[in-house]
């Protein structure tokens, strides 16, 4: 298990203390700047955390270099060996460990067969597409057999087709083999489609953290439904303040005690089986003068008019208190 | 439709620039091959004989040797330049204020002319007066690279490493800098060594630099004329004649032409020739990527 202990990654952010459930994906979700990156290299060694410590069952890897620590790191551009072949470099971090060349071969073969690579393993990298180049270095770090697998953003230069298929792969690889795996990225999605636990980060520190679910229905702070909901979560005037997610909000009411508000329309943008529908809230406040409802089907309706847009009750966020976002553990 | 006459006054719209590389670089070479084919005794009486000049001049003993010189001393160049620049190029930071500073310094001896250059270490290894060879010969150790051509070609290997390994280590730098930091990283989270992520990390991605600071010292080490020049006067003896002082010497100081334009044929085809086989090795090596 890896645990963060008042891990401090920028002076003058609130320290993290968090456990990355053993063998488990957790998804690190964050803007960009949010220290997403920062938390990776502290975890791999390549920085040292301002305070805090990074402990691996157990003990602290302090004083463990990158090379030694049982963590291996993926990075958002394909990083590869140009001199080496496809085998070359996925047995590249057993060569720098100096296994005998017998050992490496055969492991180098299992490594290609679980990821596809085994027909291109006499390839160079240069001569690979993004996809294969990416698995590759996913390779290269599976290779290395550490218990962590810390990945920045692997897919977020792959086309969007790929990016999809090689996520649903990369789920049961790593489910099979049992690796605890760090998975940061910008997108909600991924929190559902990856994520058995969900780690929210912004300005260097932890905003809330549970299983995707959890976090989605109860954030705990505007900052947290916000990052949860893409597009934003809408502001609903009032006191104390609410948010209601685009997706929760309907052109017809579903039961009597639905919420309703009246906007105006600004346009639309539909792809056939979703329509994105923006508007503005009247009477217009100066905070909320900008909403999105994802209806879905194929809505058309022409700006300028007014329509009334209806939430459930129960799919309006409030918050106790405008308190700060708690350090939850 | 009725089929059209191929137009082909397009080709006229070549003249021009077949015009400019006719008088800048094809008639002038065709003069020497003119040249190197006749006896030619006035302006008048001209003999043709064919490739008698060549045959001479592959035959000469004098040629041969200072051909070999000549490989020796660009082999020597390329042995030395090359690992030293690479050497520099890995000692300088990366980014930080003192940058720009040092990338000025390391071009100074690539600004100062080669009849200076030569001029310098004439005079800072000479054994009476010369801050270098004086302090030398004061340790113990005899230097005096006007007698010995052990020492004189020591000399010279010395000034044209101090001249152009500034060279070699500016595209290496150059070739270093567009490496992304994460290559470096993704070696050190493999634990690799200072060695290991030499020769697969920046190795593999300074091979193009490299083969242009090859090429271009490959070529300019085979035309070396003025330092030596200014140096030793190809002394002592004739071990440091190189083929360009050489062909000097037959061409202006003797003023046969005919084997002197015989001999700049074979030293122009010797130096593509050893730039295409540098060149296509290298090409087929990645050929078979």
């Amino acid at each position: 298990m890896l645990e963060l202990e008042s891990l401090v990654l920028k002076p003058g952010a609130r320290p993290i203390s968090h456990r990355f459930p053993a063998g488990r994906i957790s998804v690190v979700l964050g803007r960009n700047r949010s220290g997403k990156t920062a938390l990776t290299r502290v975890i791999a060694g390549l920085d040292e955390p301002v305070s805090g410590d990074v402990r691996l069952n157990g003990e602290s890897l302090a004083s463990a270099s990158p090379g030694i620590r049982s963590v291996s790191l993926v990075y958002q551009t394909f990083v590869n060996y140009p001199g080496w072949t496809v085998a070359g470099n996925l047995g590249s971090p057993l060569v720098a460990a100096r296994w005998d060349r017998e050992r490496i071969r055969i492991r180098v073969r299992e490594i290609a067969g679980k990821l596809g690579l085994a027909d291109l393993l006499d390839r160079y990298p240069d001569a690979l597409s993004g996809g294969q180049q990416q698995r590759v270095a996913i390779g290269r770090a599976l290779a290395k057999g550490a218990d962590v697998l810390v990945m920045d953003e692997p897919l977020v230069n792959l086309d969007y087709k790929l990016r999809e298929s090689l996520q649903l792969e990369l789920k049961s690889l790593l489910h099979e083999l049992g690796v605890t795996v760090i998975y940061t990225t910008t997108d909600p999605r991924d929190a559902f489609a990856l994520g058995d636990a969900l780690v929210l980060l912004a300005e260097h520190t932890l905003l809330q953290s549970g299983t995707p679910l959890a976090v989605y229905d109860r954030p705990a702070s505007p900052a947290a439904a916000h990052l949860m909901s893409d597009p934003q979560a809408n502001q609903v005037p009032g006191d104390p303040p609410a948010l209601v997610r685009p997706e929760h909000l309907y052109l017809k009411p579903h039961a009597a005690d639905d919420a309703s508000f009246s906007v105006e329309v600004l346009g639309t943008e539909t792809n056939g089986s979703e329509t994105f529908l923006h508007c503005r809230p009247e009477p217009v406040e100066a905070h909320a003068d900008h909403w999105v409802a994802h209806l879905s089907g194929l809505v058309d309706l022409p700006a300028g008019g007014r329509v009334t847009l209806y939430a459930p009750a129960g799919s309006l966020l409030t918050f106790e208190e405008q308190r700060e976002a708690p350090a939850l553990g | 439709m009725p089929e059209t006459m191929p137009d082909n006054r397009a080709w006229l719209g070549v003249l021009p620039v077949l015009l400019v590389v006719a008088f800048s670089a094809v008639i002038p070479l065709m003069t020497v091959v003119n040249y190197s084919v006749q006896d030619i005794f006035d302006v008048h009486t001209r003999l043709f004989v064919g490739f008698d000049w060549y045959r001479e001049t592959l035959r000469d003993p004098r040629f041969l040797d200072a051909l070999v010189r000549q490989l020796g001393f660009s082999a020597a160049v390329l042995a030395l330049e090359v690992p030293l620049g690479i050497l520099v190029a890995r000692a300088l930071p990366r980014d930080g204020r003192w940058v720009g500073v040092l990338l000025v310094l390391l071009a100074v001896p690539l600004l100062i002319p080669w009849n200076v250059v030569g001029t310098i270490w004439q005079l800072f290894a000479r054994p009476d007066i010369g801050l270098l060879g004086r302090a030398v010969n004061e340790l113990g150790i005899p230097f005096n690279y006007t007698a010995e051509p052990l020492h004189a070609w020591i000399t010279l290997l010395m000034m044209d490493v101090w001249h152009w390994t500034s060279l070699v280590a500016l595209l290496a730098f150059s070739g270093l800098t567009a490496i992304p930091g994460q290559c470096y990283q993704a070696a050190a989270m493999d634990g690799m060594s200072g060695v290991q992520v030499f020769r697969h990390v920046e190795l593999p991605r300074l091979k193009s630099v490299l083969v242009i600071a090859v090429l271009l010292r490959l070529m300019d080490s085979f035309m070396i004329y003025t330092e030596p020049f200014v140096l030793t006067g190809g002394g002592p003896g004739n071990s440091t004649t190189f083929l360009s002082q050489y062909l000097t010497t037959m061409a202006v100081g003797q003023f046969d032409l005919g084997p002197a334009a015989a001999f700049s044929v074979l030293y122009f085809l010797v130096v593509l020739l050893l730039c295409w086989l540098f060149y296509t090795s290298v090409i087929a090596e990645r050929g078979e990527r």
